[in-house]
């Protein structure tokens, strides 16, 4: 088989052909920026239905990240957790940056542009855990992430108003979400997003999703998933290392196809979280949620958050959660919790967008 | 060749003369508006986008009324902590320019704007970038490992290369150029703003020298370490920071430390950014008996720095001011 390669690589170069197997190399200097950062967890009090381990190391991201050529930069980030063979691609896409028309063209795997929370990887989110309403109707922490296409594109609007619509292609499996059966089992995703500044301290973003996948119930059984989302930020910006606000919610409707008929469950986070000091800020969310299979049972949870950054690279969250699952017939389980979370970044870890 | 050949390559003619003929009235609408409206589209200005508001003011100062130069962060605000705000991304978009310190100082903010941007001419490789610290002389670079338990260090040397006033001359004349080739026809008026503005620098910079020549080798401690080309050119003598590291806030230990360092060393001055708090720098002052000077160190910081000189003029006086008990 080498041998095969060897010589195809030699036919390739021979015939002036490129091949990645005749890349040169110049030393490290054309090595991707790389990237870990760590996430722990430690769990205290008692959950009977969705209990998280003592100690765990949620996640180990390592993100690699380069320009690849005139035309496109890579970026690839896998997961590694506490178990053995505990290994994903979160995301690994190529960015097509110069295409005509103001696209953007992405093209792997990737985190899809379904609201907020679905876009953000685990280590910028404001919280330790895992709001009601993602977990109960987009599936698992990570929502739709999946191998697929992405094509957004800037559109004209007034004056100081950002406005990009985003349509995206997914193979249509998804961790409890979708399951792709044949080639034709595509999820298509719609995203319009909103930005404008109200000041210079403060700015409004809104957002709207929809997408479509056949389901875990089998095939021709698909759920439709609509999210609206809405951010207020403040930050002042002479005072700006040491205030800021951010509110946020984020609703999701999800309709599950199931042999029993259509079953409508919607589910609301709201999140709002406001920096104490230079290091230090103070949070509050509220979770409502529905079950994606059964829309008579609704949970709700509310969590009160510190975090603390001891420096950019590494971060320290209490939270203090309590959550009451609904159970039908058998009643209601609260669960009172305590979460620490200590996450660290090393390396060269790309800044994040807004 | 077959009969009936030149019959349909005489068709074949009709036909493509008729289409271009559409095709040309279809282009000719939108040309004519087009050139109707060129006399707006000609005298469009050259749009330069800064992450600083000191590039933007000597930006605007070189091109006049051929340039149009705004920044993204203001004078009064960390530059090291710029929110990527998708705004940002609408001005990136439709610049012409763009002029960044470099130094990885946008290193938090710039590369995802710049990835949504759509604008390949503003990208590093593209012919309107500039970074403004090409040419400048630059200070503590470090030697040996780097490593972050130095704190928020950059690796490629301090990027508030700006304060030094011969720094300002460097980037005046890189953006001079940088106009010039981008508007070939606005040379002459950029290469006179350039020397209009060198004059003026120059009368400055023996205004300032003079001003602060009476306190030449003062001691002084500054909160950030974003003085350090402002001091040598000043010939100030910075003995310690209020951050006991790059990008850490003071501690309690580390303001014990400085103290001690103060009253040691008779430290008359600390000098602090306008987007730090005041209250560390001011308890360590009224153990030491030194004063805390305020001042920007970027054009807009207060409203009297309106432009790159002016901006000097409000910093030296105001050292002046507080070394000189006045």
């Amino acid at each position: 088989m080498q041998i095969r390669t060897a010589a195809l690589a030699a036919l390739l170069g021979a015939v002036g052909l490129p091949s990645l197997a005749q890349t040169p190399q110049t030393g490290n200097v054309f090595n991707p920026n790389i990237s870990a950062i760590g996430d722990f967890l430690a769990v205290a009090g008692h959950n009977a239905v969705d209990p998280l381990p003592s100690l765990s190391l949620h996640e180990a991201e390592v993100g690699l990240q380069a320009i690849v050529d005139p035309y496109a930069r890579g970026d690839i980030f896998l997961t590694f957790g506490t178990e053995k063979g505990d290994v994903g691609v979160e995301e690994a896409y190529i960015t097509f940056l110069n295409l005509p028309g103001d696209f953007l063209l992405k093209a792997g795997k990737l985190k899809g542009a379904f609201g907020k929370l679905n876009t953000e990887h685990l280590h910028v989110r404001l919280f330790a855990d895992v709001p009601l309403p993602m977990k109960n109707l987009l599936g698992s922490e990570d929502g739709v992430d999946d191998a697929g296409l992405s094509l957004s594109h800037l559109i004209p609007a007034p004056a100081g108003i950002f406005l990009e619509a985003t349509a995206q292609l997914f193979r249509g499996t998804s961790e409890n979400l979708f399951q792709a059966n044949t080639r034709n089992d595509v999820e298509p995703l719609f995203h319009l997003r909103g930005y404008g500044d109200l000041s210079e301290s403060s700015n409004l973003e809104v957002g709207g999703s929809w997408t479509r996948g056949t389901n875990l119930q089998g095939p021709g059984f698909h759920t439709s998933l609509t999210g609206i989302d809405a951010t207020f930020r403040w930050k002042p910006l002479q005072r700006g290392l040491y205030r800021s606000l951010l509110v946020r919610a984020e609703l999701y409707l999800s309709e599950q196809g199931a042999p029993t008929g259509t079953v409508r469950a919607t589910g609301i986070y709201a999140l709002a979280q406001y920096q104490l000091g230079r290091r230090w800020f103070a949070g509050y969310r509220h979770d409502e949620s529905d079950h994606a299979d059964d829309a008579s049972l609704h949970d709700r949870g509310d969590s009160l958050i510190l975090t603390f950054w001891p420096s950019e690279f590494s971060q320290v969250r209490t939270q203090v959660r309590r959550n009451v699952y609904d159970l039908g017939a058998a009643g209601k389980s609260n669960a009172t919790e305590l979460i620490v979370q200590l996450q660290f970044s090393i390396g060269a870890h790309g800044a994040h967008s807004f | 060749m077959k009969p009936g050949a030149d019959n349909r390559r005489a068709v074949d003619r009709i036909f493509l003369l008729r289409r271009s003929l559409a095709v040309s009235l279809f282009l000719s609408i939108p040309l004519s508006l087009f050139l109707f409206l060129s006399p707006a589209s000609a005298a469009r200005k050259l749009r330069v986008v800064t992450t600083l508001s000191d590039f933007a003011s000597l930006a605007q100062t070189i091109g006049g009324d051929r340039v149009e130069a705004t920044s993204l962060a203001k004078g009064y605000q960390d530059p090291h902590f710029v929110e990527p705000k998708p705004s940002f991304i609408l001005r990136l978009h439709d610049a012409d320019v763009l002029i960044v310190a470099g130094l990885e100082l946008e290193i938090g903010y710039l590369p995802p704007l710049l990835d949504q941007a759509r604008n390949d001419a503003i990208r590093p490789t593209g012919t309107g970038y500039l970074d403004a610290s090409v040419g400048c002389e630059i200070l503590e670079k470090p030697t040996g490992q780097v490593t972050r338990a130095m704190g928020d260090v950059h690796p490629y040397g301090n990027p508030h290369f700006w304060l030094d006033p011969n720094n300002g001359r460097i980037i005046a004349r890189a953006i001079a150029a940088k106009l010039s080739a981008l508007d070939p026809d606005g040379r002459a008026v950029y290469e006179k703003n350039l020397a209009a503005f060198e004059a003026r620098l120059t009368e400055a910079e023996a205004r300032w020298t003079k001003t602060l020549a009476p306190f030449a080798g003062a001691k002084i401690v500054t909160y950030h370490a974003s003085w350090p080309n402002f001091a040598k050119y000043f010939h100030l003598d910075i003995v310690g920071y209020l951050e006991p590291k790059p990008g850490i806030p003071p501690t309690p230990q580390h303001k014990l430390e400085i103290i001690n360092l103060m009253l040691q060393e008779k430290v008359p001055l600390i000098l602090m950014e306008v987007y730090f708090d005041r209250k560390d720098p001011d308890f360590v002052a009224s153990k030491t008996g030194a004063k805390v000077v305020m001042i920007p160190p970027s054009v807009g910081g207060v409203p009297e720095a309106k432009d790159y000189i002016s901006l000097f003029d409000v910093d030296v006086n105001s050292i002046a001011r507080a070394l000189g008990g006045k």
